[in-house]
C-alpha cells in the first residue's frame, strides 16, 4: 500500500521570489496605488525642497508601517501571506507569539536601525544554505515548503 | 483558521489596509505643500489682511499669511515650468512688517511678477503690488491708501463713568504706552506719531522706488485716501486697467506664450490643522463655559 509522508524543507529561492512578487502586486493594488498621486505631486520637475523631502519620508514611513501590518497580521493569523499561499510555502516558528512574528518583520519599517536590515536580510536569504532571512534565523523562524514523500508500506509491517 | 474561514478575514484585512492607505494618502495630499498642478503662470492669492500668522482665518476674518506668500513666491520662482508669477490681490493691507517682507520676496524673485488688484489692493496690499513689474487693476477696484494707522479705542472715560480705576504699575516710563485704559499724554502722542511718520515715509519711499515715481509725487498721493483703479492709473499708481482676461492677454504678450495656464500656489490647509484649530477653539469655549459658573458660584458664596 502506498502512503504519502509529508515533510518540511526550506522553501527554495524561486518560491520566495514568487511569493514576494505576488505580495508586491497585492500591496500595489491595495496600498501603494493610493499613494501614487501624492508621491507624483511631491516629485515634480523642480528641485526637491527640504519640506517635500520630509513629506516623502513620512509617506515612506506610512508605507512601511502598512506593509509591516499586512505581513505581520497574515503571518501571525495564517502563517502565510498571500504570496506565500500562492507559492505554497509557510512559516514555522517555535511558538505562535505575535511579538516573534512582529519582530521578524521590523525589516519593513523604514526607520533606523531597521533600515540596516534592508541589506543584511536579503543578503542572508541569498547566501545562507537554507535561504532564510537574517531576522528569521535569529528568531528561529523558518520559511518552509511542504513536500510529500512516497513511502511504501505494507500492512504487516505496521 | 483553515479553509474557507480564513478568506473573509483576509479580504477584510485587505479592505481595511486599502481604506487606511486611502485615508493616509488623502491626509498627505492635504498637507503636501507641493501639490501644485502643472501650469505656466503661478497665481498667488493675497486675500484678506496681510499678517504673519493666520490664526484668525478659520472662522473669522480672512488672513493672507505673509509667510505663505513668501514661500509661494520662492516655490514658483524655483519651478522651471513657471514663466511668470501673478499676485491675485484682494486685500485691505495689514501689518507693515508682513507687507514689507512679502514685498521683498517679490523684489527678489527672478521671474516677472504681475499684480492684479481684483477688488481691493490698498495700504500694505498696494505696497506689495507696487513691487510687481506690472500692476493691473479693475477700474472700480480700490487701491492706494498709502498711509499708516495705529488708532485704538480709549476706554478711560468709560472706566471713569463706572468708577473703575486703572492702577498703573510699570517699570519703564513708557511701558504701557498705548494702553486703552488711560489717555495718552501729549508727549506720548508725539512719540507714537513720530514712529508712524517713519513707517509712512518708508512706505512712500518704497512705492516711489518700485513705481519709478518722484518721491514728492507719491507724498502728495499718500494721504491715506484710496483711489479707484481708473484714478490710480492716471496717477501712475497702476499700469493697466482691466479684468482677468486683460491680465491673460498681457502675460501672453509679454512672455510670448501661446497659452496661459494658471496654477494656484496656495498652502493647502491640512486636516490636522483644522482639527487642531477646532479642538483649540472647543477647548477655549469649554474652559470658559466651565469657569463662568465656578466664578459665579464663588462670587455668590463670598
Amino acid at each position: 500500500m502506498r502512503k504519502k509522508k509529508e515533510l518540511w524543507r526550506p522553501a527554495p529561492l524561486w518560491k520566495r521570489f514568487l511569493a514576494l512578487t505576488i505580495d508586491l502586486l497585492v500591496l500595489e493594488f491595495f496600498v501603494f496605488s493610493h499613494f501614487e498621486h501624492v508621491i507624483r505631486t511631491m516629485l515634480p520637475g523642480r528641485t526637491l525642497s527640504a519640506a517635500a523631502l520630509a513629506q516623502l519620508s513620512f509617506v515612506g514611513g506610512a508605507l512601511g508601517i502598512l506593509v509591516f501590518i499586512y505581513v505581520t497580521v497574515l503571518e501571525y493569523s495564517f502563517g502565510q501571506t498571500l504570496g506565500y499561499m500562492a507559492a505554497n510555502i509557510v512559516i514555522v516558528a517555535p511558538d505562535s507569539s505575535l511579538w516573534r512574528i512582529a519582530l521578524s518583520n521590523v525589516t519593513f519599517l523604514p526607520f533606523f536601525p531597521f533600515i540596516m536590515l534592508w541589506i543584511i536580510d536579503p543578503l542572508t536569504l541569498l547566501i545562507s544554505n537554507n535561504h532564510q532571512r537574517f531576522m528569521h534565523t535569529i528568531l528561529g523562524i523558518n520559511v518552509v515548503e511542504l513536500y510529500a514523500l512516497d513511502e511504501v508500506t505494507t500492512q504487516w509491517k505496521v | 483558521m483553515e479553509g474557507i474561514r480564513k478568506w473573509p478575514w483576509i479580504i477584510m484585512l485587505l479592505l481595511l489596509l486599502s481604506f487606511i492607505s486611502y485615508a493616509v494618502a488623502g491626509l498627505f495630499s492635504l498637507v503636501s505643500e507641493s501639490t501644485y498642478e502643472s501650469g505656466n503662470i503661478a497665481v498667488i492669492p493675497v486675500n484678506g489682511i496681510i499678517l504673519f500668522n493666520d490664526d484668525a482665518s478659520y472662522f473669522t476674518e480672512s488672513v493672507a499669511n505673509a509667510k505663505d506668500i513668501v514661500n509661494a513666491i520662492k516655490q514658483a520662482d524655483g519651478n522651471e515650468e513657471i514663466k511668470a508669477i501673478l499676485l491675485d490681490i484682494n486685500s485691505p493691507g495689514g501689518s507693515a512688517v508682513a507687507s514689507m517682507e512679502a514685498t521683498n520676496a517679490v523684489k527678489h524673485a527672478n521671474k516677472t511678477v504681475y499684480a492684479f488688484i481684483h477688488e481691493q489692493g490698498t495700504s500694505g496690499a498696494y505696497w506689495l503690488a507696487s513691487a510687481a513689474h506690472t500692476i493691473i487693476a479693475n477700474e472700480l477696484a480700490l487701491t492706494g491708501s498709502i498711509g499708516v494707522i495705529s488708532s485704538y479705542l480709549d476706554f478711560s472715560g468709560l472706566l471713569q463713568d463706572y468708577n473703575v480705576t486703572y492702577q498703573r504699575l510699570v517699570a519703564g516710563k513708557y511701558k504701557d504706552i498705548g494702553t486703552p485704559y488711560r489717555k495718552l499724554s501729549p508727549e506720548e502722542e508725539a512719540m507714537l506719531q513720530k514712529r508712524l511718520d517713519v513707517i509712512h515715509d518708508r512706505f512712500i519711499s518704497a512705492v516711489a522706488e518700485n513705481r519709478h515715481l518722484p518721491k514728492e509725487k507719491v507724498k502728495e498721493l499718500a494721504t491715506g485716501m484710496f483711489y479707484l483703479g481708473s484714478e490710480a492709473k492716471d496717477m501712475g499708481l497702476v499700469d493697466i486697467v482691466g479684468d482677468i482676461d486683460t491680465v491673460s492677454e498681457i502675460i501672453k504678450h509679454d512672455m510670448k506664450l501661446d497659452e496661459v495656464h494658471y496654477v494656484e500656489y496656495k498652502r493647502k490647509r491640512s486636516l490636522l490643522d483644522v482639527v487642531q484649530k477646532l479642538s483649540t477653539t472647543f477647548g477655549f469655549w469649554l474652559g470658559r463655559g466651565i469657569s463662568t459658573p465656578v466664578i459665579s458660584t464663588l462670587h455668590m458664596s463670598a
